[in-house]
């Protein structure tokens, strides 16, 4: 490269923005006509240039440097800061939302399993303990083995007859319900159906009684060939198993292992986990006196009809007792 | 502060005064990009160069406000960004390949210069930037560097610049800058 240091004043001036409109344009003029000064002008302006730009980044990194204070007021202006609160806001109120509706969806699923759970073991332990249990068979015999069951056990005149057997859950109810003077027989829509198609009891039926007493008194053989007369059963203390008698259950799953019990207007409220072993509730009912027993894992167990608040069970011991109880349990 | 001591100060090459001016516009004048689909780094390099651009002048002694300072800024900040929205529609619509090889071919050419610079000494290297980019007189020039006089510093900055042409050349060869 050939030095023009004549015409680097020159430059250096048009460079440095010392140059009138004039004589920029009488520069450039000259540079067009002079390749030697032509290319000696472009490798200083190469020069120039990279000055200027290394000074403009060294100004702008000292700016960026500078932290800029935002302030309580700033961040309440800074429309990027609303964006994100109401994003986060929306998010969570969304998550919110997601997740209650998926825990109770996944409550109501688990209850309907656990209701269903017991409800199948519930009767199929009843199909198992009581092979006999059909219902297409009267049960008046049977009612008679009560009373003299529960005749011979209290020796007393007085002695409750009439036994409603329960086996209760949550849903499902099997009540033995007599009304006066009617025979026992069995329901013929409910006995079709259940005899035709016994694998389907468990769903098809939640409730059913069994027994129904004619109104007449009437004394006639029953199916199998024993007869009774109810009138006979109020003699000796049988009262009726009215509606009104009968008892409502409702379970209460806890945490705890702790089984317990309370009544509260007329209902029983089990606490607890029973989903293990059906449970059974054997109400024997005399005159203005109703007694409930409570069936579970092989033991009797008292209940208080006047226990307002939880308490445990209390377990019968009395070998004669418990010996009267499992005969009304097991006798159909 | 008052523009006019801001000013003052910025015509004398007082960085602070830059500073403090960018800190106290940066959100006022950071929105204008913001609210017109800009990043915060766009918004950012905007207004840095719209300060450059008021530095520049306020250095030169080109500049008569009958604003405020603030105005001004403002208007520089429009300008600048729509040029870069218009840049950016046209980078969009037709990249062409010779633009990016003329544009490599340049980025070459200051990478160069940039490693010579930054071989000069400090004062070399302050003396030819206050110069060229911020336009700093020679008095100017004399009192922020603190020079005898003025014909020191014009002899400084003659010789720095003489020594910058001779690294280039000695390191490059001339094919590097016009092939």
């Amino acid at each position: 490269m050939t030095e023009h240091t004549q015409h680097t004043d020159l430059i250096d001036s048009y460079l440095s923005g010392g140059m009138t409109p004039s004589e920029e344009t009488s520069f450039m003029d000259l540079i067009e006509t002079d390749p030697i000064l032509k290319e000696e002008f472009l490798f200083q302006q190469s020069i120039v240039g990279g000055l200027k730009e290394y000074r403009k980044n060294e100004l702008k990194n000292r700016l960026s440097s500078i932290s800029i204070g935002v302030g309580f007021f700033g961040f309440l202006m800074n429309a990027s800061y609303y964006k994100v609160m109401a994003a986060a806001l929306t998010l969570g109120i969304i998550g919110y939302g997601t997740y209650y509706t998926i825990s109770e969806y996944l409550f109501e699923e688990e209850q309907k399993t656990e209701q269903f759970s017991i409800q199948s073991k519930e009767l199929l332990a009843m199909e198992v303990d009581h092979p006999q249990l059909n219902f297409s068979t009267p049960e008046i015999p049977q009612v008679t083995d009560y009373v003299n069951a529960l005749l011979a056990s209290e020796k007393s005149k007085d002695a409750k007859v009439e036994v409603s057997k329960s086996v209760k859950s949550d849903q499902v109810q099997y009540r033995t319900e007599s009304s006066k003077n009617q025979l026992v027989k069995p329901s013929g829509s409910e006995q079709t159906e259940k005899a035709s198609n016994q694998s389907n009891r468990i769903a098809a039926v939640p409730e059913f009684i069994v027994p129904a007493i004619n109104e007449e008194p009437v004394e006639e053989e029953s199916l199998s060939g024993i007869s009774i007369n109810v009138n006979n059963l109020e003699s000796i203390g049988i009262s009726e198993s009215e509606e009104d008698n009968k008892v409502e259950i409702e379970q209460v799953k806890r945490n705890n292992k702790i089984r317990q019990y309370k009544f509260e207007e007329g209902k029983l409220y089990l606490y607890g986990d029973y989903s293990g072993d059906p449970y059974e509730l054997l109400e024997i009912n005399s005159k203005g006196q109703k007694t409930l027993y409570f069936y579970h894992q092989k033991l009797y167990y008292r209940l208080d009809r006047f226990q307002k608040s939880a308490t445990t069970f209390e377990q019968i011991k009395d070998k004669k007792l418990v010996r009267e109880l499992e005969i009304i349990r097991t006798s159909k | 502060m008052k523009d006019s001591v801001v000013l003052e100060r910025l015509s004398k090459g007082d960085e602070k005064a830059l500073d403090y001016l960018y800190k106290k516009h940066y959100r006022m004048m950071t929105k204008i990009v913001l609210s017109n689909s800009g990043t915060e780094q766009e918004a950012m390099d905007i207004y840095q160069d719209a300060l450059l651009v008021l530095w520049q002048k306020a250095v030169r002694g080109n500049l008569v406000l009958t604003s405020k300072i603030s105005t001004f800024l403002y208007s520089i900040c429009m300008n600048l960004w729509r040029k870069e929205l218009d840049r950016k529609s046209k980078l969009s619509n037709e990249v062409k390949d010779e633009e990016i090889y003329q544009n490599h071919d340049s980025e070459e050419k200051v990478r160069i210069v940039r490693e010579c610079i930054e071989e000069l000494g400090d004062t070399c290297r302050k003396i030819l930037t206050y110069h060229y980019f911020d336009g700093m007189s020679m008095p100017d020039i004399v009192k922020k560097m603190k020079f005898a006089n003025t014909d020191t510093a014009k002899t400084k900055k003659y010789k720095c610049k003489k020594r910058l042409d001779n690294l280039i050349r000695s390191k490059y060869t001339t094919g590097d800058f016009f092939d």
